[in-house]
């Protein structure tokens, strides 16, 4: 007696199908469940499908939960899943299926599919990370003054793992306390997507600076950074919350952050204003140039021109950390 | 490399008993020891200068200086009374005489190039009717002192009192703009704008600056230009300090529209660097210096040579600030052997010898630094791609004075990069793009 659940896309496209050899199978957000709904719509533990002897199976909503059937109107608890019934979950379709339902029956020699569904999962949660990892060791080795090879530089980028498995544990521990849903895999997401936002603005940003021959103000650095900084905190505390509704206290932290941001900015702003010292950006080989080459007597006219910028600043008015 | 010092002590030449209205010569010594002698002449003229914050007693610096006429006017250094000059309202400028008097100054005129001043002393009391003074040498008979003649400076050091140190004339240094007499003995802060005299008391020079690196390597400005400053006051008749700083503003367009003058006059020159020709610039007027990390018991992965080159004199028109030098440097970095470093490595490497120090802060003397980067070519036939950043930032007291800093990088092949640098201070805008045009035509691969 056996059960397939089909994950379908909104056109009724079957993305996976998971064969269980049970009569119970438990569907929700969270690890401890046999099919698993990455939705911030759906509980940690939302729906059980039970099927007794040859009947058609049923699906009942856990206490708090409900589902629709597509086609249905309103949300119920509990209902009988015929041959074409296509459960809502949030935003995941889900198809129930019977031996009589379908003759193409997943060969038992691959990985079950809740082993195989996890495991794509779980690699694409740590995707973010490694290619931060991968980033972070293509950026010494280029820079690097010694010469060595880049599988040396990956075990310096491997050291990124320290500070990002303390970081992961925390949020999740967070989760877990306040949503008793670790969403171990969320965060690692979440922070590897921070690691790689950050990585381009300290490293992708001035490299596309030096290779189009553009230099942008250094005071665009800092509120860049801390903007990814914020959008990942702000994405932890989403998956911590489950996404629900804002409570004065998650309310309150993103005003904190939101201040906190802006007091930076500002910060870096008034720091930029008394320096007024150009960012120049360093070299990159000459392959990554990405603007043509300036003619040298179009050069001069420019060069000419910004006489008159460069005399007009005389007229800016001094901070006062900088007057006579 | 020629530092100036920013204190400096003043020397007298003496005299006694001359009317007021006359100035007094002094005749050769005899008698007593020569340092005696010289001293006892010459002391009494010499005068201490000292800037203090306005409405306090204590110094933010002292100098010296000595007077040259009864009107109560001195010589001393233009860096003795610049910190006065650019914030009258913070400083104060004072003297204090050979007898213990103090009264206030006031700048008469100034030499920005030759770091030469006239002031009024205020109130300077006149002892037994006589004032002692210093003669100026007259510029059409002025004597040349011979190699190895004694020179005696005098001064204030460390502001211990007017002493006098001994040296010798060592001919005026070559490849200078503003001449400067080579004194061997020893000068210190606080002695600037004090009076070197021969053993005849007859004025040399007065003491401006030492080499930092170097023992007893001292420099004078010649009297002489003391002479033709001292010729354009007609009386001591003090100049407002905004008319001084308009003053210094065309007094560095001057310089600059003779150096520009002198330089396009000047053949240039190229010199080798590796597989680079590179332009040179003002090449009897530069003190140049030549490195490389090269190491055989521990050899980098990337080898450096460098040139790098600075004017031998500089004015210095802003105090504790610009130099209104000259400078560039050229710095090739190379892969030890071929594929032992990558595009991305040999760039990382050459980084800092391009944009280190490139960009500059702004400052209560300086506007916002505003920089253009650009890929160009360069080479007299504009076949080599190179990478130019090219900053400037104006002066705010003088218009149409800017220091441009320029960094061109040439990186299209894959084993080395060259990246030359130049700095210039105190400078015009067609004086810059003469130098940076000359820099883009003169390198090339050779």
């Amino acid at each position: 007696m056996s059960l397939w659940i089909e994950v379908l896309t909104p056109h009724h496209r079957v993305l996976s199908r998971t064969r269980f050899e049970s009569s119970r199978v438990n569907i929700g957000r969270g690890y401890g469940n046999h099919v698993y709904v990455d939705d911030a719509a759906v509980l940690p533990e939302h729906l059980i499908i039970v099927r007794e002897g040859h009947e058609r199976p049923k699906a009942r909503a856990i206490e708090g939960a409900a589902f629709r059937l597509e086609g249905g109107t309103a949300a119920v608890t509990c209902a009988e899943l015929g041959p074409t019934a296509v459960l809502q979950l949030g935003s995941v379709r889900l198809r129930v299926r019977t031996e009589s339902d379908v003759s193409d029956a997943p060969s038992a020699r691959c990985l079950t599919g809740l082993t195989r569904q996890r495991l794509s999962h779980h690699l694409i949660c740590a995707l973010p990370l490694t290619l931060g990892i991968i980033m972070t060791a293509l950026q010494t080795w280029a820079a690097s003054w010694s010469g060595h090879s880049y599988w040396r530089h990956l075990a310096d980028g491997m050291t990124l793992l320290f500070g990002a498995v303390p970081w992961v544990a925390a949020w999740s521990l967070v989760s877990y306390v306040i949503a008793r849903d670790a969403c171990v895999m969320r965060h690692l997401r979440i922070a590897g997507l921070g690691l790689l936002g950050l990585l381009c603005v300290s490293e992708g940003l001035p490299l596309a600076a030096s290779a189009s021959g553009l230099d942008p103000s250094p005071d665009i650095y800092m509120p860049l950074k801390v903007l990814v900084w914020g959008a990942t905190a702000f994405a932890h505390l989403g998956v911590v919350r489950a996404g629900r509704v804002l409570t004065p206290a998650v309310t309150a932290a993103l005003l904190a952050l939101a201040a906190a941001t802006g007091a930076a900015w500002y910060h870096e702003k008034e720091k930029v204003e008394l320096t007024a010292r150009p960012a120049i950006s360093g070299l990159v080989p000459s392959f990554l140039r990405l603007v043509p080459v300036q003619a040298r007597d179009r050069l001069q006219g420019d060069l000419e021109g910004m006489e008159v910028e460069v005399a007009e600043a005389r007229d800016e008015p001094l901070p006062d950390g900088l007057r006579r | 490399m020629i530092v100036r010092t920013l204190f400096s002590v003043l020397l007298v030449c003496s005299c006694f008993a001359t009317p007021a209205a006359e100035p007094l010569m002094i005749g050769p010594p005899g008698g007593a020891s020569l340092g005696a002698e010289i001293f006892a002449r010459v002391h009494p003229a010499v005068v201490i200068l000292r800037t203090r914050l306005a409405g306090s007693e204590r110094d933010t610096s002292s100098g010296s200086g000595f007077l040259v006429a009864p009107d109560g006017r001195a010589i001393t250094n233009y860096h003795v009374v610049a910190e006065y000059l650019f914030e009258p309202k913070k400083f104060a400028l004072t003297y204090q005489d050979a007898d213990g008097a103090t009264g206030t100054v006031q700048v008469v005129a100034i030499d920005v190039l030759n770091d030469l001043a006239v002031v009024a002393l205020q109130n300077l009391p006149v002892r037994d009717g006589r004032r002692a003074m210093l003669a100026l040498p007259d510029s059409a008979q002025s004597r040349t002192p011979q190699l190895g003649e004694a020179v005696f400076a005098f001064g204030n050091p460390l502001d211990l009192g007017v002493t006098i140190s001994a040296g010798s004339y060592s001919g005026v240094v070559p490849g200078t703009f503003d001449s400067r007499i080579h004194f061997t003995g020893s000068l210190n802060p606080g002695m600037s704008g004090g009076p070197a005299v021969d053993r005849a008391g007859r004025l040399v020079g007065i003491n401006v600056a030492r080499a930092v690196d170097g023992q007893s390597v001292s420099f004078l400005v010649p009297g002489s230009r003391a002479t033709e400053l001292f010729a354009r006051t007609h009386d001591a008749t003090p100049l407002r300090t905004d008319e001084l700083r308009h003053e210094v503003g065309d007094q560095l367009r001057r310089r600059d529209a003779y150096m520009r003058e002198l330089a396009l006059a000047t053949p240039w020159r190229q010199e080798t660097l590796g597989g680079f020709l590179i332009p040179t610039f003002l090449d009897d007027y530069m003190e140049c210096s030549s490195g490389s990390n090269d190491s055989t018991s521990s050899p980098p992965p990337a080898r450096t040579q460098t040139i790098s080159c600075t004017l031998k004199t500089s004015a210095a028109p802003i105090p504790n600030t610009r130099s209104a030098t000259q400078s560039y440097r050229n710095v090739l970095v190379q892969a030890r052997s071929s594929g032992s470093l990558n595009a991305f490595q040999l760039a990382a490497i050459a980084t800092p010898a391009f944009n280190n120090g490139l960009g500059s802060a702004r400052s209560g003397t300086m506007a916002r630094q505003r920089c253009t980067n650009r890929y160009t070519q360069a080479g007299p036939r504009n076949d080599l791609p190179v990478r130019l950043v090219w900053c400037a930032q104006a002066y705010r007291d003088f218009p149409g004075i800017y220091d441009v800093q320029v960094a061109l990088a040439a990186h299209d092949a894959t084993d080395a990069i060259l990246v030359s640098r130049i700095s210039l201070e105190g400078v015009t805008w067609p004086t810059a793009l003469a130098y940076t045009n000359r820099l883009l035509e003169g390198t090339e691969r050779q």
